[in-house]
């Protein structure tokens, strides 16, 4: 889209004018390409003695099952088999999710987080308030069209300082910090109104909607809930009650050649798609009592009554290194 | 000062300055659009502050919202604006010299008009209902039931020489209306003003620039809600309202998935959106002989994408203004909001018979979010107050938009 491209490119643009002005730097430097390396390692670390941050690409793939996700096939919806507990044929009208807390796990088993390469679109590091990137794997055509757009993002990019890295950690959903942002005036890709609900609830983390063929739609939405706000058109002013942001702990991965997957089938494995057993059509994380959303967090690792990780969210089976 | 100038503040006394000031900034190359010798530092007052006539303050806009996107080949300026204006609500902007955009669009209903679908200036019936235009720029696309339309410039060729069916029905009168304007002084003046590069700026293409300008221009954000929400006066909306919002936000009701962020409607775009959002929805209105299908000539979305799930598809309209701009649905075959309220209640609309003769409530394309509640009385009240706090009245009547040639 060409609007898109557009942004991207001022977005450049103005990233590399203020490099470029600091390579041009002051009298003092001696011009060489290795001094101005080092001097750009300062200004970002501002530790003189740190070697210059590598760049990192997370790289993700969203599966349904043992295939990959698509909203289209060949101009119709692509149709997935066997998917729930009441085997169902669907397709998929939306796939999109934010993650967020990401940190690399170096061979000491620090935590080192991710500078996100803030692009004006899919990713938005903050200067306190931590980062969010948006994946999302539709691209708007078949059912996709309703709530999505062309644009799709399977990776995250960012920089970390160097070291051993062997693992990965982050979070699915948006830090609270920046949740309750007003759509209208967030950064992207905070801004986008299929993904949010409103001030008091936030964002939707991940809106994952699958369609029965022949049948009713069946959304998963994954979001905050239980927030104190004076209305839905407020913030709350402190975290909700049931934050319901998954932790996925990926181990024994490298950033230079895995790939993570995410397996739509997995999220509902314990779903019945054919009936709606709660108030919203699927599981749309809202409500004391969600009985859609019962046996689908656990896959996330997560129990929906606590909003909280079960055992650091270690018996998640959506995420994994792809082999 | 140009004898132009001084023509058009005699021939419209209550004109606003800035109006006034086109014919300067007509002459800003010394020479007038007659080819007068002009002075053009003549310096421009508007309530004792300078106005540049070539620019466009998006002042109604509250502080912290976003303003319109504006496309590049088509940037605002006052002049733009204020031509777009004159052009709006001049019946010699048709074929046959009978009607306007202002025939469908009129400013005390929020530019809609207030009947099920409008009659071209043929006699034609037109395919749906008149839209409001209240915030019309803050739309992705445009009309009721085309995704192809990012662009107001694109969409308003429609009116104006769509065939099928006719509404101003310029088609096969080109020269004739192009002629009216090219032969008044005034518009002389006033097109030369607006498209300063332009050396014969008396095209359709530039009328439909200054007419997508002034609807651009037509901005709303001084109702109750707006004034409670982004304005901190914590008085403008009732009690009742304030709880109607809650209902609107809540998922039980799930108007929010669809009307859900301040335009009131998924089908947004602003000067900082990335995403391209269009938000097109079957809201279970018809499902004619249980196939889904909606009567013609409003098939849906599936008009243009050829996709059966996309019948009965339409665009997701801006809420703001909806108490005056009844009656609803792209056919405006709902007479109430009372009664919207009631479809929506229901998950869908049952015509019990005739041609159109179907359960909207099994619509197969039908949103997951037309799901069906049920309203306590007072809820329904509360539902009812919400909306109608949505009414900005100060728009219905501001000057700026309305009927240059009754002033």
């Amino acid at each position: 889209m060409s609007i898109f491209k557009n942004r991207i490119f001022l977005t450049s643009l103005g990233l590399a004018l203020p490099l470029s002005l600091a390579a041009c730097g002051g009298d003092d430097d001696d011009g060489t390409p290795a001094a101005d390396a080092a001097q750009a390692a300062d200004a970002a670390t501002g530790d003189p003695d740190a070697a210059a941050d590598v760049s990192v690409s997370l790289d993700f793939a969203a599966m349904v099952g043992p295939e990959v996700f698509a909203c289209s096939d060949g101009g119709n919806a692509k149709v997935y088999n066997n998917i729930g507990t009441a085997n169902s044929d669907v397709s998929f009208k939306d796939f999109r999710l934010y993650v967020s807390n990401i940190r690399l796990i170096d061979d000491a088993d620090n935590e080192v987080s991710l500078t996100l390469n803030n692009d004006g679109a899919f990713q938005l590091q903050t200067e306190s308030d931590g980062h969010v990137a948006l994946l999302d794997f539709e691209d708007g055509t078949a059912n996709c069209s309703e709530t999505g757009n062309a644009n799709l993002n399977t990776s995250v990019t960012g920089t970390v300082p160097p070291g051993n890295y062997t693992g990965l950690v982050f979070e699915v959903g948006v830090p609270f910090a920046i949740n309750h942002l007003d759509v209208a005036t967030a950064d992207s890709p905070l801004n986008i109104s299929a993904l949010y609900w409103a001030w008091a609830i936030g964002h939707k983390f991940a809106r994952i909607d699958y369609t029965v063929v022949d049948g009713a739609v069946w959304n998963f939405h994954l979001g905050s809930i239980g927030c104190a706000t004076e209305g839905m058109t407020s913030p709350p002013t402190e975290e909700c009650s049931k934050p319901n942001r998954p932790t996925i702990r990926i181990e024994n991965f490298s950033h230079e050649t895995d790939v993570i997957e995410l397996d739509a089938a997995a999220i509902v494995a314990d779903s019945d798609l054919t009936t709606n057993a709660g108030m919203t059509p699927g599981c749309m994380s809202f409500g004391p009592d969600e009985p859609d959303c019962t046996p689908l967090f656990p896959n996330l690792g997560l129990d929906y009554g606590t909003g909280a990780c079960t055992n650091d969210c270690s018996g998640q089976s959506v995420f994994s290194i792809a082999d | 000062m140009g004898t132009t100038l001084i023509a058009l503040g005699q021939q419209h006394k209550l004109l606003l300055l800035v109006a006034a000031t086109l014919s300067v900034a007509a002459c800003g190359d010394n020479v007038g659009p007659m080819g007068e010798v002009v002075d053009a530092s003549i310096p421009v007052e508007f309530d004792a502050e300078p106005v540049d006539p070539n620019i466009f303050v998006w002042d109604m806009v509250p502080e912290g919202l976003p303003k319109p996107f504006v496309p590049e080949e088509n940037p605002m300026t006052y002049t733009k604006v204020e031509l777009g204006r004159y052009l709006f609500y001049d019946e010699q902007l048709s074929g046959n010299g009978t009607q306007s955009c202002s025939s469908c669009h009129k400013q005390e209903l929020a530019f809609a008009d207030g009947i099920a679908r409008p009659t071209g200036s043929t006699g034609e019936l037109v395919g749906r209902n008149s839209l409001g235009l209240m915030n019309a720029a803050y739309h992705t696309t445009f009309t009721w039931m085309n995704p192809e339309f990012h662009d107001l410039r694109t969409q308003i060729q429609v009116p104006l020489f769509g065939e099928f069916p006719i509404e101003l029905g310029i088609s096969g009168n080109d020269v004739e209306v192009l002629t009216r304007f090219s032969t008044d002084p005034d518009y002389i003046a006033r097109f030369a003003a607006a498209f300063p590069e332009d050396e014969d700026p008396i095209t359709f293409g530039n009328i439909a620039k200054a007419l997508a300008s002034f609807v651009r221009s037509m901005v709303s954000f001084d109702s109750p809600h707006d004034r409670h929400t982004y304005k901190g006066d914590t008085t403008a909306m009732s009690e009742s309202a304030l709880r109607g919002q809650e209902l609107f936000f809540e998922e039980r009701i799930d108007c929010h998935h669809c009307h859900g962020n301040f335009h009131f409607s998924l089908n947004l775009r602003h000067e900082n959106t990335v995403f391209i959002e269009t938000g097109f929805a079957n809201n279970g209105l018809y499902n004619v002989n249980n196939t889904g299908s909606y009567p013609a000539p409003s098939e849906g979305l599936v008009a243009i994408t050829k996709r059966v799930q996309d019948r009965g598809k339409m665009r997701t309209s801006s809420l703001r203004n909806v108490a005056i701009t009844g009656p609803y649905m792209h056919d405006g075959s709902i007479q109430t909001l009372e009664e919207v309220i009631d479809m929506y209640e229901r998950g869908g609309r049952f015509v019990e018979s005739g041609p159109n003769f179907g359960d909207g409530r099994d619509n197969p394309f039908k949103s997951e979010f037309v799901h069906g509640f049920v309203l306590t009385e007072d809820e329904r009240a509360d539902m009812l107050a919400f909306l109608e706090s949505l009414t900005d009245e100060s728009f219905l009547v501001d000057p700026k938009f309305s009927n240059p040639f009754e002033q």
